[in-house]
């Protein structure tokens, strides 16, 4: 039988109780993903619309033969979204068995938070978007909020997307 | 799970069906010791295997099945149905056994015991002891004037001397060269001489052949084998295989009077002496080698590593196209050559890959006798379950997906097709009724019958009952074409009685929809008192399809290329829009529902003129409006449901040559859409 890997004995790495978590910046704010989800970072090629699907969707693209949905954070956290540059990244996170990128304006760092240290998210965003956030930490004079790829994600909601 | 413990559970599944194929075919033939002994290997084996494994339980019980079989092997017994019906049921023990030590460990069953001992008992001649078969000394008799110490015991490889004519009118199937290049594989060719026998000029037919070639071949194999392959090789062909070094008396001339034996192949020539030792004997013998031969050429791997496989080649086809798009004027020689020849072996490849996948359907017709025995004896019918074209090849995915349609019209077959013997009796027909699954291939899409010879379908019935469910009148008296689609309406079911086997209500359409699912269609035929003829239409492969690609703004989209009827430009037709709602364009005096594929993606209209791609599944069309055509090509079918959702209006997507994706409309989604608007202007009108 194969054993089953638990995330926390993988990663922890010298120090207990941290995790590595992909880190970036959206408007002002500096977010982070846990790096176990994250299966790697590709540049943003145009995505192919699907039509009648909600406008975080951007669309579908090719990963290595295999059809994956790109949502685009900024609009899924209700911001404006920026036009694409060079810095333009798509993260291709598994959650649920799913794979799917997640479009974003650059990613900036792999950071070890202490997850001893995480504190329930304050309400300081909008009710539809408190789900999307699993807590915050202060690391140093950054702090970071931490985002959860499955409400993000949700493909529970989505379900399926009728003509 | 452990390779160890997969590799068991494999076999094991491989055993339990081997035994009940060998069990139904014992049941329907004549004895034969070999099969018996078959199934004595299976329990053997059986045993072994699960011992090995420490599944006591599971051991046991195949070590009293085996001791059983030892019995029915040496008292030469016939198996009587009871015996048979016991048999199966052990079959499905074993089946229930292994189960558990996936779910629960190894653990019993309290029947187990019980069930042996009535196979012990009924064994052992609690019954009155069978009549040695009548028909085995007879059968032994003629399939053994070749014992095997007269077949010529020759020290050096067997050789042959093959006469070879191809059909006197030459067809591009015909590939002599192909044939010996074949022959070389499974031996060696030593001499090849041409004999022309080219008539004077006047007489000279041009499609006409007039050459033979006489070979002298050396193999290993058996001659009944040498047989099959040139057979295979030269359809339509004359061949003659004689051995060469053989008893003096073989190498007498055969005439072709003689020859002609009603049991040898039409196309091979035997010689009366010679070829006896190869005929019934022999040929099982061969049949025999060979089905070992190929176990030992197989190897079993797992469908995730193909399917990854495939995956790549797709990759592949992707770069390849990518590459050869990306060719200029100025691109050098060597590498335009070798991006051609590239191209040559990424397709080949590709085939190669994708006839990976393509599986027998005796993978799944084997799966029916079995069910039709059982359904039959519950329903109290007398039922001949006959198979054809089990060799057709199908994908894999579609193999599995069709096995509950099949289930289904198999079962409604028994129950609602065939009479119950007195009736069939009455009716001047033989008692046993009988049910007939043949699969083949024609215009690149797989057909699969099932038919029975039973009372057909009631039209008066079906009327009635559409009356019944208002979807007719009292006046309405529809063709017998739309009466029989009636069956595959929702909610439609004309059994009397509810069964627990079929005629729930629920069915025809289930099944229509699972074909129809896999890009297939279904029809039916029927003739009162004559019988029923189910038609299944699947496509070959799932996997990939001509596509043709359509534009609406910069969007692309693809259809297959089979749903296509024919395309005109928007303004050469006359255009109709009733209320708004219902649109519709005149082909040839035909109005066509009107889909706007703009309107569909959810795009603006645009004031351009654009064309119309007459669309049409199942006998309905559609008129799809669109900006343009972008061409055709192959694409390989990805799924969006894996990584995404399924998204209502598109069967899946592809990847096109330059890597980006393009959506893949559902014919049949858009067919609804246009009958719908078609239905609100009928409600308007």
């Amino acid at each position: 039988m194969a054993t089953i890997t638990q995330p926390t004995e993988t990663t922890t790495t010298t120090e207990m109780n941290t995790d590595k978590y992909l880190v970036f910046q959206i408007g002002n704010e500096t977010y982070g993903v846990p790096l176990l989800q994250v299966q790697e970072i590709r540049t943003y090629t145009p995505a192919t619309r699907v039509p009648n699907a909600p406008d975080y969707v951007l669309g579908v693209i090719n990963l290595r033969g295999n059809i994956i949905a790109v949502i685009d954070a900024r609009t899924r956290f209700g911001l404006p979204p920026l036009p694409e540059d060079e810095s333009t990244v798509v993260v291709v996170a598994q959650v649920s068995d799913k794979i799917f990128g997640l479009r974003l304006d650059s990613v900036s760092d792999v950071m070890d938070i202490p997850l001893d240290q995480v504190q329930p998210t304050p309400p300081i965003a909008s009710e539809a978007t408190q789900r999307f956030l699993s807590g915050v930490v202060q690391v140093g004079e950054r702090v970071v909020i931490l985002l959860n790829l499955r409400e993000i994600f949700d493909i529970d909601a989505l379900s399926s997307i009728a003509a | 799970m452990d390779s160890l413990m997969q590799l068991f559970y494999d076999e094991a599944n491989e055993m339990v069906e081997g035994m009940e194929q060998v069990l139904l075919a014992l049941e329907s033939g004549e004895p034969d010791p070999e099969t018996v002994n078959a199934l004595f290997r299976y329990a053997h084996s059986f045993k072994g295997n699960s011992a090995a494994m420490g599944f006591t339980h599971l051991s046991k019980f195949t070590h009293g099945l085996e001791s059983a079989m030892e019995a029915l092997r040496k008292e030469q017994r016939t198996l009587t149905p009871e015996l048979a019906t016991l048999l199966l049921q052990a079959v499905d023990m074993i089946r229930t056994l292994l189960e558990r030590t996936r779910t629960e460990g190894d653990v019993g069953d309290p029947t187990c015991e019980p069930l042996l001992q009535q196979i012990n008992a009924v064994i052992n001649g609690e019954t009155p002891p069978p009549v040695v078969a009548p028909s085995a000394p007879t059968t032994s008799s003629t399939s053994t004037p070749a014992k095997p110490t007269e077949t010529p015991a020759t020290p050096q490889t067997p050789q042959y001397r093959i006469t070879y004519q191809p059909a006197p009118t030459l067809s591009a199937e015909h590939d002599p060269l192909q044939l010996l290049s074949e022959l070389n594989e499974y031996g060696q060719v030593i001499e090849c001489r041409f004999r022309e026998q080219i008539p004077p000029l006047e007489q000279l037919k041009t499609d006409a052949c007039y050459g033979s070639w006489e070979l002298v071949y050396e193999t290993a194999f058996e001659p009944a084998i040498v047989r099959a392959l040139l057979e295979l090789a030269a359809e339509g062909a004359e061949v003659r295989v004689e051995p060469v070094n053989a008893a003096p008396a073989q190498t007498t001339q055969p005439t072709p009077a003689q020859a002609a034996t009603p049991a040898t192949p039409p196309s091979v020539v035997a010689s009366p002496t010679a070829e006896t030792t190869a005929t019934a004997a022999t040929a099982a013998a061969a049949v025999n080698a060979a089905s070992s031969k190929g176990e030992a050429q197989s190897i079993r791997v797992s469908t995730e590593k193909i399917d990854a496989l495939m995956n790549l080649v797709s990759e592949i086809v992707i770069a390849q196209s990518m590459l050869s798009s990306a060719q200029t004027a100025d691109t050098d020689e060597r590498t335009r050559a070798a991006i051609t020849q590239m191209e040559r072996h990424v397709r080949d490849l590709h085939e190669r890959v994708m006839a990976i996948r393509l599986l027998p359907v005796s993978y799944l017709f084997n799966r029916f006798p079995r069910m039709v025995r059982d359904t039959a004896a519950k329903l109290g019918k007398k039922v001949n379950f006959e198979v054809e074209g089990e060799e057709t090849e199908l994908d894999r995915t579609l193999l599995e997906a069709l096995s509950d349609p099949l289930t289904h019209l198999i079962r409604n077959a028994i129950d609602h097709g065939i009479e119950p013997p007195d009736e069939r009796r009455q009716n001047g027909k033989p008692e046993t009724g009988t049910i007939k699954l043949s699969a083949y291939q024609s215009e690149g899409r797989i057909y699969i019958e099932v038919r029975d010879d039973g009372r057909g379908i009631n039209t008066e019935r079906v009327r009635e009952k559409a009356i019944q469910l208002g979807w007719i009148t009292e006046n309405d008296h529809p063709s017998e074409e739309t009466l029989f689609e009636f069956l595959f309406q929702p909610g439609f079911s004309t059994a009397q009685q509810v069964s627990d086997l079929s005629g729930r209500g629920v069915g025809m359409d289930v099944v229509k929809r699972n074909v129809e699912s896999l890009g297939g269609s279904i029809s039916v035929q029927s003739k009162r008192g004559e019988g029923t003829r189910f038609l299944l239409r699947v496509p070959l492969t799932l996997a990939i399809m001509d596509g043709l690609g359509l534009t609406v703004a910069d969007e692309h989209y693809i259809v297959p290329l089979t749903a296509v009827v024919e395309a005109f430009q928007y303004e050469s037709l006359q255009h109709t829009a009733l209320f708004d709602q219902y649109e519709m364009v005149n082909v040839r005096g035909e109005f066509i529902p009107l889909v706007r594929l703009r309107q569909f993606v959810g795009l603006p209209e645009t004031d351009h003129d654009g064309l119309i791609v007459v669309l049409e599944q199942e006998g309905e069309q559609i008129a799809l409006l669109i900006d343009g055509i972008a061409g055709q090509q192959q694409v390989v079918l990805k799924s969006l449901e894996e990584n995404f959702v399924r998204v209502h209006g598109f069967a899946g997507a592809t990847i096109l040559g330059d890597g980006r994706v393009a959506l893949i409309l559902d014919v049949s989604d858009l067919i609804r859409r246009g009958r719908q608007s078609a239905e609100r202007y009928a409600a308007v009108a």
